[in-house]
């Protein structure tokens, strides 16, 4: 298979930093080969004012699934670049109230636990170089990202368009996810 | 009567028997997905007696059955729940099929539904794989008798400990894969 058609492959930033793309199903986004801090781990609230205040996105639980899916093959992307592995990792994914949505990756599980609990974080970050210049609609007929396709910015693509697909967690100043404008 | 007019009499397609048999005998146990960003297609499928929901992407075909064993009315542990699929020539998830059902979950209930069949209920579902830890690195991972399972409602996976307790619902599920092979 030629690696531009992977599912999971290395990408180099336009400041030479190497990602794992991750492309598939639905979902198109880099992943950060080296965990937030050093692999320093927070409770869930503390990991998302973390992003916040380093301007990055966290993964999603839905992306959190394909990163089950191709556990393994993700895992030999990041030693090759000499990366951290996959470990126990915060989602930015809410359950319930004091619940969010994890996962474990030497067990290539999804499921959700306790906000306090400490995990690690690993940014994630759009594909920015490949905006199409084809038009999307979303549910609401709105031109929509060219990316989730949902949200109805379609330059959400540089503000991390990750949030969006469950619109729960919403970055003052971003567009607003499809979600979010039903409950609106 | 020759041999050719008993097979027809008995409705065996000898064609697709023989793509079965090559099938089987070819090393390959699946084809691979070999485009990116590949979306899944989940249509309402009827294929012989067996109605259901068909996802296909990821080089995965398979329907889902549109009830889960027994009606949803028992529990059943791994090993009770693999007889009982055995029994009826059927199976159940593997492990990439279950994240597939997890990350399509609402388009496969809202099909599944309008199929007459049953959502997937809060409940957690069985697949038909061990969990086989490549290392052990916590006291859970000592079981023997662990397998991968997902919740119906959560959409998340996990594996449970105690494959022996009636814990688990299952829903069959039928494998498509051999039939990209059959002209």
């Amino acid at each position: 298979m030629n690696e531009e058609t992977k599912p999971v492959s290395i990408y180099e930033m336009p400041d030479g930093k190497k990602m794992i793309r991750i492309r598939t199903l639905d979902e198109d986004f880099l992943l950060d080969p080296k965990h937030i801090d050093n692999g320093e781990t927070y409770s869930w609230e503390n990991a998302m004012e973390r992003l916040k205040e380093m301007g990055k996105d966290g993964f999603t639980k839905k992306q959190a699934l394909v990163i089950a899916t191709y556990h393994d093959e993700i895992n030999k992307v990041i030693k090759e670049v000499g990366g951290d592995e996959l470990g126990w990792e915060w989602t930015v994914s809410e359950y319930y109230p004091d619940y969010a949505w994890f996962y474990s990756s030497y067990r290539g599980t999804v499921d959700n636990y306790t906000k306090y609990t400490p995990y690690q974080l690993r940014a994630v970050y759009a594909v920015q170089n490949e905006v199409s210049e084809q038009n999307y609609t979303n549910s609401f007929g709105e031109s929509a990202c060219v990316n989730c396709r949902h949200c109805c910015n379609t330059i959400c693509l540089l503000k991390g368009f990750n949030q969006f697909h469950l619109g729960q967690y919403r970055r003052p100043g971003s567009c607003y996810g499809y979600k979010s404008k039903i409950v609106e | 009567m020759t041999k050719e007019e008993i097979l027809e009499k008995a409705n065996f397609d000898i064609n697709k028997a023989k793509a079965m048999y090559e099938w089987l005998n070819s090393g390959e146990t699946a084809k691979e997905s070999t485009t990116t960003n590949q979306e899944a297609i989940i249509e309402v499928y009827h294929y012989g007696k067996f109605d259901g929901v068909r996802v296909q992407t990821l080089g995965e075909d398979f329907i889902i059955g549109l009830h889960d064993l027994d009606d949803g009315k028992s529990n059943f542990s791994y090993n009770d729940a693999m007889s009982s699929l055995k029994e009826h020539n059927m199976t159940t998830f593997n492990r990439k099929q279950s994240l597939l059902v997890c990350f399509y979950l609402d388009e496969i209930n809202d099909k599944l539904k309008e199929a007459g069949g049953e959502a997937f209920s809060d409940d957690w579902y069985t697949t038909n794989e061990l969990y086989i830890p490549k290392e052990k690195r916590s006291s859970a991972d000592y079981y023997p008798s662990n397998c991968w399972c997902f919740n119906g409602a959560k959409g998340c996976i996990y594996y449970y400990t105690q494959r022996c307790e009636p814990y688990f619902h299952c829903r069959p599920v039928m494998n498509l894969h051999f039939k990209n092979y059959i002209i």
